[in-house]
């Protein structure tokens, strides 16, 4: 089920006032989430239910079995091992298998062989990248007596299950919300309305910036017979505010959904595009992934505190490694190395922790300096988004080639109405980004007047319902 | 929780009751500008119910007596629909009625895509019941709601306002064939590339030798109500542009043309078939409708069959 389906209008309603109705029972109400969870998730395809099951048990026996093991033990290490074989395994072989066979196999064909390969030709289950590294993030919490394990199945499988960020996260860690679901939660009127105000700005961004850009980037991207170069800058343009208000429009969602039911989820976007240079970035785009990675992968690997060689390695491995938890192909490994490349001089210069404030936070505009390192980065990332939007490498070249060659920059005809509406909608999202840069999220500040407030509501449901160019699923449902 | 839900009632609330009235007042209106467009004027004899290829090809200032009621995107039983309507509105006026079907309304004729019929302004909230065939009811009705009864008729209302005219139904078409020559081959290439292949890849994707049975039983059913309300029926189909025409199977093409034959000769029907009809392209706007040049040139050969 996608948020901005109608669907959604009577599921979440009847969603609420069930959970409200059962708050006396904390059992019941778990068991409540767990139900939803599975009817939005099996909405799309009820036969994947059956994997996020696995996932969950498996994940809840592995803690039963850790909790009386001798930390660290070889046995402990084992589980450990297959855990994450296990969880792993099921995300390879939906996701990556057909991908490195395929690729096998060309090699073997260009040596001269002709090996006899078989696909599984499966549909990517959705939010499986999602809910395995939540389920990876427990166990490896629970080997390292960071959590203690669950002894309670069904606050377990709400953990990994629960419907807000279950398809499109915020990854969460079990540190943070299985403990949620272990306790009585009560109704704040208060975080009710900030959800419900912060739902209804990841409906802008998703429905108004997103899906406008998404119309007129697809236009100008899609076409392989116009190369523009023009268009090709402005389709990617497009791409970069795309992408963003997708994303973080999910993100924004299903944490003010999570809000309506009592649940604080981490926060997963923090105006990314206001960065200085590319560290800031990549502590400001899809949080929750990012801190995955550095908690599981670059620390284990020895961080940032080994010697040059080491520090070097480490950043391509989770780049690349990041780039391909994407999608299986090229193009995210290509983006993945092309952020190590901008990341490494900032580590190995020690400048990667520069911009840990807020940019321009005691002022109202950032000074010259902090503009231009901000269009710098914002440049760079725009270059990165361009192979992630190729479908190969290939075209992200012929792009590029047609970014650079001013003989191929004509003038750009018949543009989709939806382009004049994506770029007001980013500007009004860049300028109240902006002025909210030091909130949780976009419009958290608004008027204490009641009825101005409930003007800006109005005026963006309006947006939302009116300018919606047909219904646009969410970039990060095929990762 | 009380408070709570008594602010997202009343929040909700607003904008309810302005989309209810809205909508009802739409709906009325619509209503009463449908049944007051479907009345025959002096001398009008002859009707044709068709979609916007019917609606830009045959010029009543050329063809006399004709009445052009068709409509952008109709479905073939939405054509059957209006028909039966027009009928019922102008007793023992209408000697002649013009049955068109189409090649490109194979296969689609119930299931295509509602946003597709919302974006043309075509019968909305008369026929809903259309929208059961469709996968997302919910969704489609919404979206329907949405672009005709808020966007659309809204925008209209507010132009009608201004230029001090009357509510305009868009339930009932007419003749108006779309914009001139000067646009033509530039679109058209564009039409030839993307559009026309998916228009004909819908068609293609039906095998052959498969009889299209929706569309046969809702054309036999038109002529069996036509020679109920004591009017000749002619089956008859338009042109389409080269590009468009070559792009179809020449099997299905065959095909479509043998079985409506073969409908129109157990019914003792006249068919006037079009569809090889080879129009030079500045007659055409696009892949499938006819500019003014080439609606004067195509009523003039319709007439002469006729």
């Amino acid at each position: 089920m996608l948020f901005n389906s109608p669907e959604f209008l009577l599921f979440l309603p009847l969603v609420f006032a069930g959970y409200w109705l059962l708050g006396a029972h904390l059992r019941l109400q778990n068991l409540f989430v767990v139900a939803a969870s599975y009817v939005f998730y099996g909405w799309w395809d009820w036969r994947f239910l059956a994997l996020i099951v696995f996932t969950s048990a498996w994940s809840w026996i592995f803690g039963l079995l850790e909790s009386n093991a001798e930390p660290r033990s070889a046995a402990s290490k084992a589980r450990l091992a297959l855990s994450c074989v296990i969880n792993l395994g099921i995300l390879g072989a939906f996701k990556y298998y057909d991908f490195f066979v395929g690729q096998a196999a060309e090699l073997l064909r260009a040596c001269g062989f002709e090996p006899h390969v078989a696909f599984l030709q499966v549909a990517l289950p959705v939010g499986v990248s999602f809910y395995t590294f939540q389920a990876l993030s427990y166990t490896i919490d629970v080997y390292r007596r960071q959590i203690a394990p669950t002894r309670d199945p069904i606050a377990f499988f709400a953990f990994i299950s629960f419907f807000p960020q279950l398809v499109a996260g915020p990854i969460e860690r079990a540190t943070n919300l299985l403990p949620q679901f272990l306790r009585p939660r009560a109704f704040d009127y208060g975080e009710a309305v900030l959800g419900c105000r912060q739902m209804l700005w990841g409906f802008f961004k998703k429905c108004v910036v997103a899906d406008n850009c998404a119309v007129a980037a697809n236009f100008l991207l899609n076409d392989a017979s116009l190369h523009n170069g023009l268009g090709t800058w402005l389709g990617v343009l497009l791409f970069t505010f795309q992408i963003y208000g997708d994303f973080s429009g999910y993100s924004d969602i299903a944490i003010g959904c999570s809000r309506l039911f009592g649940i604080r989820l981490m926060r997963n976007f923090a105006c990314p595009y206001f960065a200085r240079d590319i560290a800031e970035f990549w502590r400001r785009w899809h949080i929750s992934l990012t801190t995955w990675f550095r908690d599981y992968l670059y620390i284990p690997l020895g961080g940032s505190r080994c010697g040059a060689w080491k520090r070097v390695r480490n950043t391509f491995v989770i780049f690349l490694v990041s780039g391909l938890w994407h999608g299986a192909n090229w193009t995210f490994v290509a983006w993945g190395a092309f952020h190590a490349a901008l990341f490494l001089p900032l580590l190995l210069g020690g400048r990667n922790r520069r911009h840990l404030d807020v940019v321009a936070e005691d002022r109202a505009l950032p000074s010259l300096r902090e503009l231009g390192e901000m269009l710098r980065t914002f440049f760079f990332a725009l270059l990165g988004w361009t192979l992630f939007r190729a479908q190969s490498i290939s075209e992200a070249g012929r792009w590029f080639r047609d970014m650079v060659d001013v003989r191929t920059f004509g003038s750009l005809h018949h543009l989709p109405r939806e382009t004049t509406i994506a770029a007001v909608a980013v500007a009004a999202l860049l300028l109240v980004e902006w002025f909210n840069r030091r909130e949780a999220y976009g419009c958290a500040r608004l008027p204490r007047l009641t009825s101005m407030r409930w003007g800006v509501y109005f005026v963006l449901l309006w947006l939302v319902v009116f300018y919606t160019p047909g219904s646009q699923t969410f970039i990060y449902f095929q990762f | 929780m009380r408070r709570f839900l008594k602010r997202l009632i009343l929040f909700a609330a607003i904008p309810t009751v302005i989309a209810v009235v809205w909508t009802a007042f739409v709906v009325v209106m619509e209503y009463r500008s449908y049944v007051g467009a479907l009345t025959l004027a002096e001398g009008e004899t002859m009707v044709v119910c068709g979609d916007s290829q019917t609606k830009d090809a045959l010029d009543p200032a050329i063809i006399p007596g004709l009445r052009n009621f068709s409509t952008a995107a109709t479905t073939c039983d939405q054509d059957a629909m209006r028909l039966k309507d027009v009928l019922a509105a102008n007793p023992g006026k209408v000697r002649r009625v013009l049955i068109d079907v189409s090649p490109l309304k194979i296969g689609y004729d119930i299931s295509r895509p509602v946003s597709e019929l919302n974006a043309a302004r075509v019968h909305t909230f008369i026929h809903f019941y259309h929208f059961k065939e469709n996968r997302r009811p919910l969704g489609s009705v919404l979206s329907l709601w949405r672009d005709v009864v808020f966007k659309r008729k809204f925008n209209e209302f507010r132009k009608s306002i201004l230029r001090g005219r009357r509510w305009k139904s868009s339930l009932v078409g007419g003749f108006d064939p779309s914009t001139g020559v000067g646009f033509v081959s530039r679109k058209l290439r564009k039409m030839a590339r993307s559009d026309a292949t998916d228009k004909a890849a819908r068609v293609n994707s039906r095998p052959p030798a498969t009889s299209d049975l929706p569309l046969l039983d809702i054309l036999e059913e038109q002529v069996k109500l036509v020679r109920a309300a004591g009017a000749e029926p002619i089956i008859t189909t338009m042109p389409l542009s080269g590009p468009l025409r070559e792009a179809i199977d020449p099997a299905r093409r065959a095909a479509f043309t043998r079985e409506v034959e073969a409908l129109a000769r157990r019914l003792g029907v006249v068919y006037l078939n079009y569809l090889e009809l080879d129009l030079p392209i500045e007659c055409w706007h696009d892949g499938n409708h006819l500019n003014r040049d080439g609606a004067e040139v195509f009523s003039k050969r319709f007439l002469r069959d006729l």
